[in-house]
């Protein structure tokens, strides 16, 4: 081998090692290039997938906390019994007072929103009396409004209008007297008779003639003694049955039961949720516990009721010694006949 | 050289598979996310406990794509994530649905 051959394939040699580097550092180049992409691609990857998880945790907030918000009133009954509650409360304390169509309720997160709307009976038909709305947090309610939808307005809805036999006049009977002389002979209205002393159901349903509608009877309830005045809530209950299916005197509880019985079987279940009546605005002060006891005790016995009917029967009633006042609610035109 | 026709054939299959689950886990958890947040619009604003159909159709699609992502080689956060998601807002009806008529069920 000659030295020029030597140095050719040397020179050949670096040569090949030379495009070798070469190569390989491209390679690297492309490696590189790709790593940095698809560390750039997982980057971005990862931050949508963590914006995403962050997102879909905010968003299971609320439908979960409406789950158990759900489960919280409708296992063992509670929205049912809250329902019950105030629909009875209206028919055993609020004079002629009936529920009108519907209760609507809305359930949000652990409180619920009720809507009732009553009307009372004025003649032969039931006219708007006030829309109540209840909301409750958990098993209490927080607060009632209520917006009145008869011309009478809320403050006079409130007041008691029965005088108690023993206790002293709060207003002009004369004067309701002389307003009921005064209507005129083609009208109805309803009327709060206070009694001179206490009757049994029977006796005041034989006191009216089949001209005049008995509608609600003012019952003693043993609370009358320590304070009876016109913010007084009156204990009674509607002689008549209901075919609204929330009322607790409907139809068919008044077939099975009778109206005494219906009556008693309320407050008693009122007794039993004592917890929640005294949670109302205006309740915190009626025992129905107490109540409960001294109807067992003593009977039904009566001071009053309200009646509605032709101007003209009404005025009949000043002839009833047995009557001690009246108080003037809602007149209507005529419609005893519809 | 069949064999490297072979390995390339087998290279293009499995990248199509991977594009299949990627897709399928991103949309799974991208349909989840849409009907939950309908259904968080359609309680805050009108108070309405169920979805409209079309987000039913959504959560379905969803369930499928989440089971096929699930099902395929490939990170299966996404098709867990889409998968839970919209199982939930079908518990969520359920629930809704069993819990109202014994609330306040009157005829």
């Amino acid at each position: 081998m000659t030295r020029n051959d030597n140095d050719s394939s040397q020179e050949k040699y670096s040569e090949f090692l030379k495009d070798i580097k070469e190569q390989s550092i491209k390679h690297i180049d492309i490696s590189q290039k790709n790593i940095s992409k698809t560390v750039h691609i997982a980057k971005y990857k990862a931050k949508i997938s963590n914006i995403m998880i962050t997102l879909a945790i905010v968003l299971l907030l609320i439908p979960i906390t409406t789950i158990f918000s759900y489960l919280y009133y409708g296992i063992n009954n509670k929205a049912n019994d809250l329902i019950k509650v105030s629909s009875q409360l209206i028919y055993v304390t609020e004079p002629n007072i009936a529920l009108s169509e519907d209760i609507n309720t809305t359930i949000k997160f652990f409180n619920m929103d009720e809507e009732l709307n009553t009307v009372r009976r004025v003649g032969k038909k039931n006219i708007n009396n006030e829309s109540i709305y209840i909301r409750y947090v958990l098993d209490r309610a927080l607060s009632l409004k209520r917006d009145a939808r008869s011309s009478v307005p809320l403050t006079e809805m409130r007041t008691n209008h029965f005088i108690f036999p023993n206790k002293p006049f709060r207003f002009d009977v004369q004067k309701e007297w002389n307003q009921l002389d005064k209507l005129p002979k083609g009208s109805v209205a309803e009327v709060y008779v206070s009694f001179n002393t206490f009757y049994s159901p029977e006796d005041v349903r034989s006191k009216f003639t089949n001209e005049i509608d008995v509608r609600w009877l003012a019952v003693r309830s043993g609370r009358e003694d320590l304070s009876f005045n016109e913010h007084s809530i009156p204990l009674g209950y509607p002689l008549q049955g209901d075919s609204n299916m929330y009322s607790p005197f409907h139809t068919t509880y008044i077939d099975e039961y009778g109206l005494e019985q219906t009556f008693l079987n309320t407050v008693h279940d009122l007794a039993e949720q004592q917890k929640i009546v005294s949670s109302y605005p205006y309740y915190q002060n009626i025992s129905f516990v107490d109540q409960e006891n001294y109807l067992k005790s003593h009977g039904i016995k009566a001071y009053g009721v309200v009646v509605t009917g032709p101007v003209n029967e009404l005025k009949k009633l000043q002839n009833d010694k047995s009557v001690r006042a009246i108080k003037i609610g809602e007149v209507a035109l005529w419609n005893w006949e519809s | 050289m069949e064999l490297g026709i072979l390995n390339k054939e087998s290279k293009y299959t499995k990248s199509k598979l991977n594009l299949l689950h990627e897709i399928t886990g991103w949309f799974s958890f991208l349909a989840g996310l849409i009907s939950l947040a309908s259904l968080n619009i359609g309680f805050i604003l009108l108070s309405y406990l169920f979805l409209p159909t079309i987000f039913y159709v959504l959560s379905i699609i969803g369930i499928v794509c989440g089971l096929i992502s699930l099902f395929t080689k490939g990170s299966k956060m996404n098709a867990w994530w889409g998968l839970g998601l919209n199982l939930f807002l079908f518990l969520f009806t359920f629930i809704m649905i069993v819990v109202s008529f014994n609330i306040n069920s009157h005829p």
